[in-house]
Order: structure tokens, then C-alpha cells, then sequence
């Protein structure tokens, strides 16, 4: 009845009218603007820091140092090291320092120009690839290394020297900004009795809520955490509102007010979590027919200046390093390593995309060398169910990669396509390329702890049903699917169905939204919750009906007897006269993620417990006369198990793509090779425009999961994934130069089509 | 922090040059998109006069073989204007890709202008169609071509007490040969990372008057004297853009900076300047 239908996003005509209620649209009685002071140096000793005229300026309410925090100074994501506020040194051009809150804007700012502040400069490391060189200072552990994960499959030496080909490549990516359209932003408010209520833009309400317990040293039963309408995430707003909220939260107690604090773009930019620069080196070996033997991956990324997710992207970087293919031997070394620039951590793919540019340029380089199709050398590899990934899990259903492939191939036509484009003349070249790619949906085993949601759901007197989870809305349509699920459960409108902001003492810990885990990880609690409710609501007509509860269905509006359908009752008399009998309509459901397993020595185990899966085929037109490559058209085939609602699917296949190609085509952010941020501005770090934005082609595939709500499996995070090696791969075909270095600005296509290298 | 402690928002000329003179280091403001960004990064605080208000700045006539384009006309109101369209094509051209929409709306040709950054849309256009720009003072009108106007980044010979009031243009004649064409860094929405201007009369295979101007490739939108030696009054053929290519390459002075490298703005200068007699515009 709801799900599998388009129904209209309930949160669109609030945003698209400017109704929708952001955080920097909220104000409180008495409420202060918060501010922070923050690092110019990339290292440095602090050796002074006076606060003391700061505090006088008039309409200054506090003036807070890290010796000013109640609690404990730290921000936990994976380890400890970060602290909320800087102490004894910085690490990183915009580490926060100190924090104002005044009465206006411009109190705020006098109190920032007045604190008193020395750094004296210490010695810096900017390149990742000097992590370990004698003369770099020594930032993390002993070794500046956050993460090193490994997997170590079959023979390697053996598979390599039996391989007929061989190649080894060098791949490089550079940060990827989240450029969400809402910069981050809290409102912390305290309560008359000593607790605190915190709002704002977030992806992890429950990280929020350790965080503010932590370092406000106030008990977890007395902080509240209210998500505020969100304008966009992409991971961005996984980690970091943690120091945001915490920031918010030492000032408002401080004060004793409510202080909101919402960075600026350029603050934002320069401050908050990055997409990880990466070099990844890979060594492919095949057989003369193209099956691949063995791979050997070497991985390194850049983390910043603090651990932060560093560990957890690196794994996922890690376990997806291979690509969706049978390798026998596989060998792969990963590491983050510290630097004095702004710490990374999650966006869209986590650690993937980088990955899997490498992978999915080396497996068309392979091709080149052996003479085979791209297409051809996909077909022969590509995981199937039965087969074992190389993390040694063995693929028991929803893999719906050959459909995706087969899919992506007839409907862009690839080989008809490819061979009218190389017809053509004329200066601009045009060509097609391809990706396939895979995505392990939820935390999968590097974040078990996690894996876990609540979903609160309570039928109400007049027959409508609110419900409310732990997962959150950032754009990506979770509301709208969710209630979906709550109307396909019960058998109702979904108009009948309204999903409550996300509240931290509405539902349980929920766990982060984020590895595109909301719609099965929350659509399973709900389900859970549904049926308990709908055991209690059949146990009300039941007797009567002279059955088990468990011999009644729900749908059309209607309880019924599942053999004798005429036997009904409509859903609103049924509610009555369950309210009538004081029945419990009202619970929480709870669910936790099926196991998973994983030995960090030998890098094996059931990594995820699904996987999601796409192709892409690009079509490109290279201007060889500017450098430029335009992306001109794009099939995107996901395997999303089940699409509750179509269109949200789509647009998440038609955004992640456009994210896809910023990240391919023109985004970089620049810090120098002294640390220095030089673009952080929306108008020089350039996000594709709707110009920008090709015909895109969404295909969606559906080979269910049978543990997901009705199917359904994750997937939100996967269409941005692909994208850079279709393009790359696309660009070979089309002018015959290999790009090995993200993003392909002209500035590099250029020269190798002067010098008409292949 | 934006820190204004007052804004004049006068009629007419007069009343603009007497706030002038009462309150000196007052900033002229218009469509305020580089200004008001300027002024945000800046500790400064500033007074400003608004000169949005004033009809005669917005104007955009046709005088005695002169298009007359006021300051404060938009690029909006530039690009879509007829008079410009027909007299001046390149500079509704410029004015027509500059920003977005909604920068065009807001932004001025004299902001542009004055702002003064060797990579402004405008200049390369104006500078190519021979446009004066015309000053006025308490002490009266002054008058000089837009290529002396500019004279460093960020800074114009503007005189303290001075305001822009707008551009002269010779109307062009049926034979007018010319092109922009420029690259960004995306297909919109895109700060011009080189950009070449040219503008010639055309009789048979030759060119006369040429006229060029290159943005981003030197501190200020510079001309190509050489190379418009080069064209003027020799017959138009593959060879001759050949050697004018590589002559209006070596006139220029390109640096890396974010946006690009020295070594593609120079080759680039070549390129567009190929593809402008191809008739071609290049696409990001």
C-alpha cells in the first residue's frame, strides 16, 4: 500500500517554502551569540593566553579556555586524543582556543580581538608521505600512525608470480568538502534544574549527547539533545557537532543562558572534518584470459591533526580496497597518519571513494595491458552469489551486481555508444567509461557497538500513529521511507503516519546515522515495534473472532482474519475499542544489527552483513584544445534490495552523482605546503552547478535482503562512490590519457593531452 | 565582522558628491557583492554611499555614436539590453556570463569596475570596445580610456571625492569582428581564470583596429600591443593566427595560483584566442 510508492517527501514543501526551522532560526529569552577563538598557526606553542580584558568588554557574559571546562577537555570519537578546546598546543589552523559569549555579534568579536594570545611556532608536518621521515615532528603515538588495518588472503608471491600480467600504479585524491548548504550550528539551553537541552544541525544525536555529558560533567540523565530541521550532512555532521554542541554547552552553563553558536562558511570550512586525502598504490595481477590472481594495495591516508574517525574510514577504505571481485591472493597494508592540518573524518563513502578511484582505474588499466574490454574484464570477475569477497565472507544472497552491470550495459547501449563516439571528429573527444562498485551497508564489523536502533511508536485515540526514532533526517528522505514502513506495517494511509523530531529521551541509543544504515536499521526496530502493536491490537478482536491473534492480518485500512478476509474491522474502530480496554498502544522497539565477524591480523571475516551494489557508465566529451572534460551523460544501476519509495531513490542516485563529479571534475581544497587553508570559500572551491549536472540515468535493481524492512537495504552514500573512475576510465577511452590524480582539473588533463601520451 | 556605521542613500549626483565631501573615506557601494564580502573579511569599519538610487547611474543610451552605460547598470540590465546588445557586443556578453543570476542582478559594471581585479568580467570587454570611463567630481567631469583606469589590483585612478558615473562606447560598425571567450573553473557561477577579448574591424580577409585585452593573465586586464600590431591591416589567414597566438602568449604574465597554473593560462591565452576566429566558444 506505501511502500514501493513515490509518495511526495513530507518534508519538502516546509523547505522548499522556507518554513523549516533551522537552528540559526531560533532564539530564546536572554540568549547569547556564541564564538570561537581559533588557531592561525598549523603547530604552535601556546605561551600566553589572557582572557582578562576579553572578560571586561562590555556585553561579554564569558570568555572560556580549556582550563575552564567543567568536565573532561576531550572530544571521544575513537580515541581520546582531541580536546575540546586546545591546551598547551595547537595542531592545526583552526583548532579552537577559546570561546566568547556575548549579549551581539559584534560584543563577541571585540572579546576575540581582545584575548591575548602568543603562539610560538613549532615545527610542522603537512605531507601524509612524510609521516615517517626523520624530520617530521613526531604527532601521534610513536609513529604518527592513527590506524594501520591489513588483509592478508592466500599466497601472494605464488599468485603474483604465476599472474601472465601485471601492473602496479600510483592513485592520489585530495579532500572533498561537504559544502552542506547549513553550516553547523547549537543552541545550548540550561534548564532551571541544572541539566541542559542542546539544538542543532547533526547526524548523531547520541555521540552529541555523550559529548555534552562529558564535557560539561553533567550526568547523561540531565542533557537533552533536539536534531534541528538539517541542511545537508554527507558525514559532515557525524563527528563534529560534538565539539559544536560541546562549545555551546560550557558557554551556556558558564553564562548561565542560552548561547547559540553557528559558524560562518569560511570558520566551517577551515575548521570542520574533510574528506581524507589519499595515495593509494595497487598492484593487479590477471591471467592471460583476465582473471585476476592476486592484488596488492597499499593504502595511505592523510588524517589531520587528530585521530577522530581516521580508524574507522581507513577500514572501510580498507575493506572495499579490492573492489566487488574474486581475488584468490590479496594483500593489503592501510594507514592514516597525523598532520598538522584540519583533522578528516566521515563524507559520503567513508574511505571508500578513494579506494575504489584506484581499484577501478587499475582494473581498466589491467584491461588496456591484456587487451580486453573493460566491460569483459568485469563480466569475468565480479562477484556472484556463492562467492567469497576478498575478506573471506562468503556472499549468501541480495548480490545484484551482474543485474546492475547488465542493466548499465543495454540501457546506455555502451558498445553501440561507445563506437558512434569514436566515430566522431573534431577537436572535442568523446568516449564511455565504467565503474563497479560495491557498498557494505551499516557498521559492519568495525563498529559493532554501534549497530543497534530504537523506534518509539504510538497509535493515538483518533487512529493516526506517531512514531520516532534515533536516526535522523539530513535531506536523504528518511522521514518519508520510515513512515512509509510504519503505513505498510499497519495497513494504513500513509497520511495516517506522522514521524516526531528526533529527541535523545524520545527513543533509545540508536546508534549514528550514518553508513546509509537509517532506513534498515530503523525499519527494522520499527517493525519490531508494529508487530508487538499489532499483537496487542489483535488480541482485542481475536476472542471475539474466535481466533489466535496470530491468524489476523493488517491491510486495506483493516484488521481481518487472514482465511476469511470479509471477517474485518476498520482500523479506527479497532483502535477504539483497544483504547476502550486500556490496551498499550504506545512502545519502543528495539533492534540490533545481525553478527558480523572480523580478525584485525589476517583482515577476515563476514565484514558487513549486506552489501549493496552499482554500476556506472559515463559518457564524456574531452575539449582537447582547453583540457576541460565535461561529463555528458550517466547510467547509474543500484542494488538497493527494495525501493520503499522510487523517487527518493532516484534523487539520491541523481545527487550522490553530481557530488560524484565535483569530486572527479572540480573540487579542491587547497592547504598549502605550510598549512595554510587557501580556498575555504564556496567561490573558489567549486561544487558543480545544476549547468554542471549531466542527463543522468538512474536504474534501480532490486535483489532483497531478507533481513531488511521489506527488503530493503542501504545504499544513500553509494552514488557518489563510482563516480571519479567511470569519469577517469571514460576519459581514457575517449582521448586516451590515463588520470591517476583526482580531481581532473584541466590544469592536469592538459598537459597529457600536449604531450599526447597514452 | 561587517562593522557599517552609516549608509547615505542619496537621489542625485550633487547630493552624492556633498556626502562626499562631508564625510571623507566614505565608500561608494552599488550592487555591494565584492564590496560587502570585502568589508566582512575586514576589521575596519566603514560608512557607505549607496548610489543604487541614483536614476541618471543606471542609464544606458545611445549619444552621438556613443553608447552610454551608467555605473550602477546591472549586468543583468546590460546583458539583456538591446543598445548593448547591437553597439557593444562583447560587453553584454561579459556581463551576460558573470556570477549567477543572482549576482548579476545585484552586481554593476562600475562595481566591477572599481573593484579592479585583473580577473573582472568586464574589464577584458570594455578595455577591447575602446570604452572611456567617465568621472565626476565637485570639480566636474573627467574623462580617460578604461585600460588607465586600471592600474593595479584592487587599485584605479580614482581620486578621492570622485565617482564613477559611467562608460563610453563607440557604437560598433556593421563590419565589427570580435570575440570573449574565457574559461572558469565550472560551467557557472565561475570566477574567469583566463580570459581573452578581442575586438577589429573586418573588411574582406583583413582586420583593422584590433584590439586586445587579456584578464587573469597579468596583475591588471592588460592589451596585446604586439600582437594587435601583428593583426592590424594583414591578411587574415591560418598562418598569421599562428603567429599571433604565440606573440599574444608571450605578452602576457601569468602566475599559479589557486585557480590555475602559469603554464595553462599561457597556453590557454593561445587557445581561446585560436578558437575566437573559429567562431568557437570554449565549455567548462
Amino acid at each position: 500500500m506505501a511502500v514501493g510508492k513515490s509518495v511526495v517527501r513530507v518534508d519538502a514543501r516546509s523547505k522548499a517554502t522556507g518554513k523549516a526551522v533551522y537552528v540559526a532560526d531560533m532564539f530564546m529569552p536572554g540568549m547569547l551569540i556564541g564564538k570561537v577563538l581559533r588557531s592561525e598557526f598549523p603547530r604552535g606553542k601556546i605561551v600566553r593566553l589572557d582572557v582578562k580584558k576579553a572578560r571586561s568588554i562590555h556585553g561579554v557574559h564569558a570568555v572560556l579556555t580549556a582550563d575552564d571546562i567543567p568536565g573532561k577537555n576531550v572530544c571521544h570519537v575513537v580515541f581520546e586524543d582531541m580536546p575540546l578546546l586546545a591546551t598547551g598546543e595547537v595542531r592545526y589552523v583552526g583548532e579552537p582556543i577559546a570561546l566568547i559569549a556575548a549579549e551581539t555579534e559584534a560584543a563577541a568579536q571585540l572579546a576575540i580581538e581582545a584575548v591575548e594570545l602568543d603562539i610560538e611556532p613549532l615545527g610542522i608536518l603537512i605531507d601524509p608521505e612524510k609521516y615517517n621521515s626523520p624530520d617530521s615532528p613526531i604527532l601521534f603515538g610513536e609513529d604518527n600512525i592513527f590506524a594501520h588495518h591489513k588483509i592478508r588472503r592466500g599466497d601472494i608471491e605464488n599468485a603474483f608470480a604465476q599472474s601472465d600480467t601485471i601492473i602496479e600504479r600510483v592513485y592520489r585524491t585530495t579532500y572533498q568538502e561537504h559544502a552542506y548548504l547549513e553550516t553547523q550550528g547549537m543552541l545550548a539551553v540550561p534548564t532551571a534544574e541544572g541539566g541542559i537541552d542542546v539544538y542543532g544541525t547533526m547526524q548523531c544525536p547520541f555521540y552529541v549527547h555523550g559529548a555534552v555529558s562529558d564535557v560539561t560533567g553533567l550526568a547523561q540523565s540531565r542533557v537533552r539533545i533536539v536534531q534541528t530541521t538539517t541542511g545537508g550532512a554527507f558525514g559532515g555532521k557525524e563527528d563534529v557537532p560534538s565539539l559544536v554542541a560541546g562549545w555551546a554547552s560550557v558557554l551556556a552553563l558558564a553564562a548561565k543562558r542560552p548561547v547559540k553558536l553557528i559558524l560562518g562558511r569560511t570558520e566551517d570550512f577551515v575548521s570542520m572534518s574533510k574528506r581524507h586525502p589519499s595515495r593509494v598504490e595497487v598492484k593487479l595481477g590477471a591471467t592471460k584470459d583476465g582473471k585476476l590472481t592476486a592484488a596488492g594495495i597499499d593504502i595511505l591516508f592523510d588524517g589531520g591533526a587528530y585521530a577522530t574517525l581516521s580508524p574507522v574510514v581507513l577500514w572501510r577504505g580498507t575493506v572495499h580496497s579490492c573492489g566487488p571481485y574474486r581475488i584468490p591472493a590479496v594483500r593489503v597494508d592501510a594507514r592514516a597518519v597525523a598532520t598538522n592540518k584540519v583533522p578528516c573524518g566521515a563524507y559520503r563513502g567513508f574511505g571508500s571513494p578513494q579506494t575504489l578511484f584506484a581499484i577501478e582505474s587499475a582494473i581498466d588499466e589491467l584491461a588496456e595491458k591484456i587487451g580486453m574490454d573493460p566491460v569483459r574484464i568485469r563480466e569475468i570477475n565480479h562477484l556472484r552469489r556463492g562467492d567469497e569477497t576478498v575478506t573471506g565472507q562468503k556472499l549468501g544472497e541480495s548480490v545484484g551486481l551482474q543485474e546492475c552491470l547488465e542493466r548499465a550495459i543495454t540501457e546506455s547501449d555502451y558498445y553501440n555508444l561507445r563506437e558512434k563516439l569514436h566515430g566522431r571528429n573534431g577537436p572535442v573527444k568523446r568516449g564511455v567509461g565504467i565503474s563497479t562498485i560495491f557498498y557494505g551497508v551499516g557498521l559492519g564489523a568495525g563498529g559493532t557497538h554501534f549497530a543497534r536502533s530504537g523506534a518509539y511508536v504510538g497509535i493515538q485515540p483518533d487512529g493516526s500513529v506517531q512514531f520516532a526514532v534515533g536516526t535522523t533526517e539530513m535531506g536523504q528522505g528518511m522521514r518519508t521511507v520510515l513512515g512509509q514502513i510504519v503505513a505498510e506495517a499497519f495497513g494504513i494511509p500513509f497520511e495516517r503516519v506522522y514521524c516526531l523530531p528526533v529527541d535523545s529521551s524520545r527513543v533509545p541509543d540508536s546508534g549514528p546515522t550514518v553508513a546509509s544504515r537509517a532506513t534498515t536499521m530503523s525499519g527494522r526496530a520499527i517493525l519490531v515495534a508494529c508487530s508487538t502493536l499489532k499483537g496487542n491490537l489483535a488480541g482485542v478482536i481475536a476472542p471475539e473472532w474466535g481466533v489466535s491473534p496470530k491468524a489476523i492480518t493488517f491491510g486495506e485500512n483493516c484488521a481481518f482474519r487472514t482465511d476469511n478476509p470479509a471477517k474485518r474491522i476498520s482500523w479506527n474502530d479497532l483502535v477504539e475499542r483497544a483504547f476502550a480496554q486500556k490496551v498499550v498502544l504506545t512502545i519502543v522497539g528495539y533492534d540490533s544489527s545481525p553478527p558480523t565477524s572480523w580478525d584485525e591480523d589476517s583482515g577476515q571475516g563476514d565484514a558487513y552483513v549486506i552489501y549493496a551494489w552499482a554500476v556506472n557508465v559515463a559518457q564524456v566529451a574531452v575539449d582537447t584544445r582547453t583540457g576541460v572534460v565535461r561529463v555528458e551523460k550517466l547510467w547509474a544501476a543500484h542494488d538497493v534490495g527494495k525501493a520503499i519509495n522510487p523517487t527518493l531513490v532516484e534523487g539520491q542516485i541523481e545527487g550522490g552523482s553530481v557530488q560524484g563529479l565535483g569530486y572527479a571534475l572540480t573540487e579542491e581544497y587547497i592547504i598549502d605546503k605550510n598549512g595554510i587553508p587557501m580556498n575555504p570559500r564556496l567561490s573558489f572551491y567549486h561544487i558543480p552547478t545544476t549547468v554542471d549536472a549531466p542527463e543522468i540515468h538512474p536504474i534501480i535493481v532490486e535483489s532483497a535482503y531478507s533481513e531488511g524492512p521489506f527488503g530493503a537495504k542501504g545504499f544513500g552514500e553509494q552514488p557518489l562512490m563510482g563516480i571519479a573512475p567511470a569519469v577517469a576510465n571514460a576519459v581514457f577511452d575517449a582521448a586516451g590519457i590515463r588520470l591517476r590524480e583526482q580531481p581532473f582539473l584541466p590544469e592536469r588533463v592538459w598537459p597529457k593531452l600536449k604531450k599526447g601520451a597514452r | 565582522m561587517l562593522r557599517i556605521t552609516k549608509v547615505y542613500r542619496p537621489d542625485n549626483i550633487d547630493e552624492a558628491l556633498n556626502i562626499f565631501d562631508d564625510n571623507p573615506g566614505i565608500r561608494p557601494i552599488a550592487g555591494g557583492t565584492d564590496l560587502i564580502i570585502q568589508l566582512s573579511d575586514s576589521l575596519e569599519s566603514a560608512m557607505l554611499l549607496d548610489v543604487s538610487r541614483i536614476e541618471k547611474l543606471k542609464k544606458i543610451n545611445i549619444t552621438g555614436g556613443k553608447l552610454f552605460i551608467g555605473a550602477a547598470a546591472t549586468h543583468s540590465s546590460i546583458a539583456k539590453s538591446r543598445k548593448v546588445i547591437e553597439s557593444a557586443p562583447l560587453i553584454a556578453e561579459s556581463s551576460g556570463i558573470m556570477g549567477g543570476p543572482a549576482i548579476r542582478n545585484r552586481a554593476t559594471i562600475g562595481g566591477n569596475v572599481a573593484n579592479a581585479s585583473p580577473v573582472a568580467e568586464s574589464l577584458p570587454t570594455l578595455i577591447a570596445h575602446a570604452a572611456e570611463i567617465v568621472l565626476v567630481s565637485a570639480n566636474g567631469l573627467r574623462k580617460m580610456p578604461v585600460e588607465d583606469f586600471h592600474l593595479a589590483p584592487g587599485k584605479t585612478a580614482l581620486q578621492s571625492g570622485e565617482l564613477i558615473l559611467g562608460f563610453e562606447i563607440p557604437v560598433v560598425s556593421e563590419d565589427f569582428f570580435g570575440f570573449y571567450n574565457r574559461l572558469g573553473s565550472r560551467a557557472a557561477v565561475t570566477i574567469t581564470k583566463v580570459g581573452v577579448a578581442l575586438a577589429s574591424i573586418k573588411s574582406g580577409d583583413r582586420l583593422g583596429n584590433v584590439r586586445i585585452a587579456l584578464s587573469a593573465v597579468a596583475p591588471r586586464v592588460i592589451r596585446a600591443p604586439e600582437t594587435e600590431k601583428i593583426m592590424s591591416g594583414a591578411n587574415l589567414d591560418d598562418g598569421l593566427i599562428e603567429q599571433a597566438a604565440k606573440k599574444l602568449v608571450s605578452e602576457c604574465t601569468p602566475i599559479t595560483d589557486f585557480r590555475s597554473t602559469s603554464e595553462y593560462r599561457s597556453d590557454m591565452v593561445g587557445q581561446l584566442f585560436r578558437m575566437g576566429f573559429g567562431r568557437e566558444t570554449p565549455q567548462n
